[in-house]
């Protein structure tokens, strides 16, 4: 999960370098954030880009960019140099400077990203009741909780969030977090369900782990009455994952193994959904013999049938999907430019 | 994926039946031609449609880049991935020599 908060990070840094480039240089914060902005996009190593938000972490501590140079320093620094300990003690050792709660919210949640391989002493409920005690928790940041709370296995406040977090899953809630982005009612109720979902699916998830077990089957079973799912027609939700790792938990090998046979087949995953169904398989079948088999053939039953499409490349060309892949195999990647 | 470690793939496997066609979501044309060039980039390099004959958002349903879908060669959608960790590659690289 915090691989794909990253990502996300990296699109607001983005998002944020082409705002500021804009504005009149008011301070030394803002002046340094700009020449960081500008030397960014010429640097090709992890150390240098990690050295980079450091240096301006160091000198500027307490600024709006906090959250995101935290997590810089985590992802390049702790994830692409697999130097998690000294990551943490980059951004701990500016942590007690941050004074906005919001700054200190998200580099204390970067930190907390890092406690499967380091020692953080943080306690999570902190970091989020000292934004909570300032105003209402977002729905993203509701999440942002519980996720990480579901990694330290902390249930009652993966619960409690969770279930803050459905109430917030509305259309209403979702365009109020986008003020200057224009969708549809089709798209904001689509944005708005596969929140919904998501939250019913990690209250399930901790009701489950808390011992409730019939609530946690309930709430999955909302979860899915809500039919959020991606293209490949499975939950765009970690709803498979959890209820089927809930039913293999329960004995239920022929529902973990459908649940978790939908989530693993395409490896739309980092849920690690192929370890448990391995898991199921082998508990059902006495043993592994036959698993990768019988995985390609659940992938071939569950797989859509992409639907031809026409768009333009760069010389104006109108180009169909069918022209260049008919009888070949295609990777259709989907990007954009930074 | 990140484009430019498709660029590889792509030159070692077209001759087996191998293409790749990559969709901008924001048409964003003048940095995608850029960057095309920059990064020397040869296959198939298509614009996302404007409004509602766009395809990423309302066919399939895309919300988070980069995100790719390996398709076989009877057009069915056998893997999907999402983002850009470094090693990607090699396991997408499994997946196309599987479906070759």
């Amino acid at each position: 999960m915090s691989r794909k908060t990253t990502i996300l990070a990296l699109v607001v840094l983005v998002g944020l370098a082409g705002a500021c480039a804009k504005q009149e240089q008011t301070s030394p914060a803002e002046e340094a954030w700009s020449e960081l902005v500008e030397a960014w996009n010429g640097l090709e190593t992890a150390e240098d880009k990690a050295a980079l938000a450091e240096n301006y972490l160091a000198e500027f501590p307490d600024t709006e960019h906090s959250g995101s140079m935290a997590g810089m320093v985590v992802y390049y620094r702790g994830h692409e140099m697999e130097d998690p300990q000294g990551a943490y003690d980059v951004v701990a050792s500016i942590f007690e400077q941050i004074e906005d709660p919001e700054q200190r919210f998200e580099v204390g949640m970067e930190m907390l990203s890092l406690a499967d391989s380091v020692e953080v002493p943080l306690e999570l409920a902190e970091v989020a009741d000292n934004l909570a005690a300032e105003r209402p928790l977002t729905y993203g940041e509701h999440q942002q909780v519980v996720e990480a709370a579901a990694d330290l296995e902390e249930w009652s406040i993966v619960a409690a969030h969770a279930g803050a977090a459905t109430g917030l899953a509305t259309p209403e809630a979702y365009q109020a977090d986008y003020p200057d982005r224009e969708f549809t009612d089709e798209d904001l109720a689509e944005r708005a369900q596969r929140r919904e979902a998501t939250s019913l699916a990690y209250d399930g998830w901790a009701a489950y782990n808390m011992g409730d077990t019939e609530p946690a089957f309930a709430r999955y079973a909302a979860a899915d009455d809500i039919g959020s799912v991606s293209y490949l027609g499975v939950p765009n939700t970690p709803l498979n994952t959890f209820w089927g790792r809930s039913a293999l938990g329960e004995g239920d090998f022929d529902a973990a193994i459908e649940l978790l046979g939908a989530e693993a087949a395409f490896g739309n995953d980092g849920s690690g959904a192929e370890v448990y169904l391995r898991e199921a398989y082998a508990a059902q079948n006495g043993n592994e013999e036959g698993f990768d088999e019988f995985l390609w053939a659940t992938r071939n039953e569950l797989a859509t049938t992409v639907d031809d499409f026409t768009l333009l490349d760069y010389e104006g060309n109108e180009i169909s999907m069918a022209d260049v892949s008919t009888g070949k195999v295609t990777l259709l990647a989907f990007w954009f430019p930074t | 994926m990140e484009l430019p470690r498709l660029q590889p793939l792509y030159e070692q496997y077209k001759d087996q039946g191998f293409e790749v066609i990559a969709v901008e979501a924001k048409r964003d044309t003048e940095r995608a031609k850029k960057f095309i060039e920059e990064k020397g980039l040869t296959y198939t390099m298509l614009e996302n449609a404007e409004e509602d004959a766009e395809i990423v958002g309302s066919m399939f349903k895309v919300r988070s880049f980069p995100s790719s879908f390996l398709i076989d060669r009877d057009g069915k959608v056998m893997y999907f991935h999402l983002g850009f960790e470094a090693g990607d590659e090699e396991h997408i690289e499994e997946e196309i020599k599987t479906l070759l």
